[in-house]
């Protein structure tokens, strides 16, 4: 299935700075990078080297300063607001290291949340939340409150908050970042399926264990991509 | 994919969102509402209440005056309530002989009665004595009539006790509970200002009105009362033959006492018409000055709740950061941040108002009771009430829900 896969996002020479006034801070200092459908990504690098700016970028929480880019084959830049909104919507599943759940709202709410902004129907999205807690193996647990699950279960909400419209591509900034090695793997193996079915999943992470899970691993320092290698994974 | 119901349901999940932040927060929200609910309290009350106590004016000008009778007095009717010193001009008395004039000169007059006053009067008998609040009205035979006064026990005033100046009284059904408490006062004497009046008849019972007892005029003969208290200026009670001449008849008269006063065209009046046209208008002046005042407490309480639904909705926009960030990076667009934080803010006010109407509902209930006022909530101050709330809620929540709909979601995302 490589050979007809297609781009699903095209980076070109992408700048961040973050102007603070007495100082400019370069971010992101000319990135160049594709990333295809079905893709696998972890994207390393030491801490301020970028990772979390290029993330945002590519969920369309934030805008460059310079370059393009393309997802989809669409341009962002020229998007409206609006427009953004909905990219994040039905493209985009974000996965946090805080998880940020909505804390008064029940696994199940939080889980709809998504489709609220999506337009459906409380039937349809209750029906569809409970599916994709199911997937995560979290059926009974729908009526908890966050504070009433333990860390992993917390991110598996997440994770199926994040699928639950359907997007081609799940974001993970540090998803094991709060968790223990254990749990940090079980939400691996969660992610994994997830590949399975198709989507393209890009990741954050410091952990070489968590980063070879994926199938290709992006190295930024400073700003700039450093290395790009596949890998090939131990079965 | 058209989603022809998505307002519908983001509306209703942005209510449902809104209660559910409401409710993890209910002192706070208790706290803010105060104002709205005393705004709202008090216009519902006052509206109810000045409702009641028009009808009850009404009902009032329906009764004091006998049917077609207008009255001429002396002066103006002062307000009950009056801005700045009230000054008015030195007028001639008012003479008994007008009536004499009135009647030849006004065709549409049936008759002209004559009333004079003495007010705060004690009537004793014996060791027993009333509170010094009690009316001498000397009349004439009329006085029952046009004042819409029934003899409960007992005779009225007669021409025979006027012509003979006779030291009668017929009295108030306050001095009778109080003097004679269920006796027949026939033929006993009672004594007012020291002079010993036989009493001769009793006025049937009006009850209260405002708290205050409608039962405290007593009367005697106007000759006897001239005896007593001098010739004081006196009201004049003119009686029209019917209601399609009772126009009329004021004009007549008002003509008539301008040319018995000797008035030149163009000077003033030194003598004040008192109809019920007239009487009614200034007691609507003084309750709406009354509605006005209710308007400006609301006002101000609402503009005191305004702020304080700002503030509690900034705090809350604060607190809430990382969840606007979390909204939006899950697709909430700016619109549906600001509309949920709108209609948090509208909530909040309307619940204080619903809690508002509900008691100012209890407070025109308790004072339709005890003032006896047949007046319901008026549907039109609820509505007004909502309208208001609502005003305030998206009024003052306007800003904290943009500053809301505004923040950028990575900063969100990261707040602590
Ligand atoms: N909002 C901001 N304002 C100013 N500078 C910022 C801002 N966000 C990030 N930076 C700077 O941009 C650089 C890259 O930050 P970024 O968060 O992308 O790093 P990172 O690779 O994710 O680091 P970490 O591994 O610690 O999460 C850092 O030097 C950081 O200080
Ligand atoms: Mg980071």
């Amino acid at each position: 299935m490589n050979g007809e896969r297609r781009p699903m996002i095209e980076i070109r020479e992408l700048r961040k700075i973050y102007d603070l006034g007495a100082v400019k801070v370069e971010a992101l200092a000319g990135v160049n990078v594709n990333i295809l459908e079905n893709d696998y990504v972890a994207i390393m690098g030491p801490s301020g080297s970028g990772k979390s700016t290029l993330m945002n970028l590519i969920g369309c929480l934030d805008t460059a300063t310079s370059g393009e880019y393309f997802l989809a084959g669409e341009r962002v830049a020229g998007l409206s607001d609006k427009q953004l909104a909905e990219i994040r919507n039905r493209r985009i599943g974000f996965v946090f290291q805080t998880f940020n759940l909505l804390p008064r709202a029940s696994a199940l709410q939080n889980v709809e949340l998504p489709l609220v902004y999506a337009g459906e129907s409380p039937s349809e999205r209750r029906r569809r939340a409970r599916e994709a807690l199911e997937a995560v193996g979290l059926g009974d647990r729908m009526k908890h409150k966050p504070n009433e699950m333990s860390g992993g279960q917390r991110q598996r909400v997440a994770i199926a908050r994040a699928l639950v419209t359907n997007p081609a591509i799940i974001l993970a900034d540090e998803p094991t970042g709060n968790l223990d090695s254990k749990t940090g793997n079980e939400i691996m193996l969660l992610l994994e399926t997830i590949y399975e079915k198709g989507n393209t999943i890009i990741l954050v992470t410091h952990e070489e264990d968590i980063a070879r899970h994926a199938h290709r691993i992006v190295r930024l320092r400073d700003g700039l991509i450093e290395s790009d290698e596949v890998i090939h994974r131990a079965a | 994919m058209s989603k022809p119901h998505f307002l519908l349901y983001s509306l209703w999940e942005s209510f449902r969102m809104a209660l559910e932040a409401l409710r993890a927060h209910k002192m706070r929200a208790f706290l803010t509402l105060i104002g709205v609910v005393i705004g709202v309290a008090t216009i519902i009350s006052m509206m109810t209440v000045l409702g009641g106590i028009k009808y009850k004016i009404d009902d009032a000008m329906l009764n004091s005056l006998g049917a077609n009778v207008f009255q001429v007095q002396r002066f103006d009717q002062s307000g009950g309530i009056q801005f700045g010193p009230h000054r008015r001009k030195w007028r001639p008395k008012l003479k008994a002989e007008y009536a004499v004039e009135i009647k030849q000169r006004c065709p549409s007059v049936k008759y002209v009665g004559v009333e004079s006053w003495s007010f705060g009067r004690r009537i004793t008998r014996g060791g027993l004595e009333t509170n010094e609040n009690q009316s001498i009205a000397g009349g004439s035979v009329e006085f029952a009539v046009n004042n819409s006064r029934y003899i409960a026990m007992g005779r009225p005033i007669t021409e025979q006790d006027i012509s003979s100046a006779r030291r009668v009284i017929v009295l108030g059904f306050d001095v009778y509970k109080t003097l004679f408490a269920g006796l027949d006062p026939a033929g006993q004497f009672v004594r007012v200002d020291g002079q010993k009046f036989e009493v001769v008849g009793v006025f049937e019972e009006r009850g209260e009105m405002f708290g205050e007892s409608q039962d405290t005029e007593n009367w005697i003969p106007l000759s006897t009362f001239e005896r007593i208290y001098g010739e004081k200026s006196v009201n004049l009670t003119v009686a029209a033959w019917d209601p399609t001449v009772y126009r009329k008849a004021q004009s007549e008269v008002h003509e008539a006492m301008r040319i018995i006063r000797g008035l030149k065209p163009g000077e003033e009046n030194d003598f004040a018409m008192w109809t019920p046209d007239i009487m009614q208008k200034q007691f609507t002046e003084q309750t709406a000055i009354i509605g006005i005042a209710a308007f400006g407490i609301c006002g101000i309480s609402l503009l005191i709740a305004g702020i304080g639904i700002m503030n509690i909705m900034l705090v809350s926009v604060t607190e809430r950061t990382r969840e606007i960030g979390v909204r939006k990076a899950l697709g909430g667009t700016r619109s549906s941040i600001l509309r949920q934080f709108l209609i948090e803010a509208t909530l909040l006010s309307l619940v204080g108002g619903a809690i508002g109407i509900f008691l100012g509902y209890g407070a025109a209930i308790f004072i339709n009771e005890s003032f006896n006022f047949p007046a319901p909530v008026p549907v039109w101050a609820v509505f007004l009430a909502v309208i208001f709330c609502t005003g305030v809620g998206v009024g003052f929540g306007m800003w904290p829900a943009m500053k809301a709909s505004r923040l950028d979601p990575i900063e969100a995302l990261r707040y602590e």
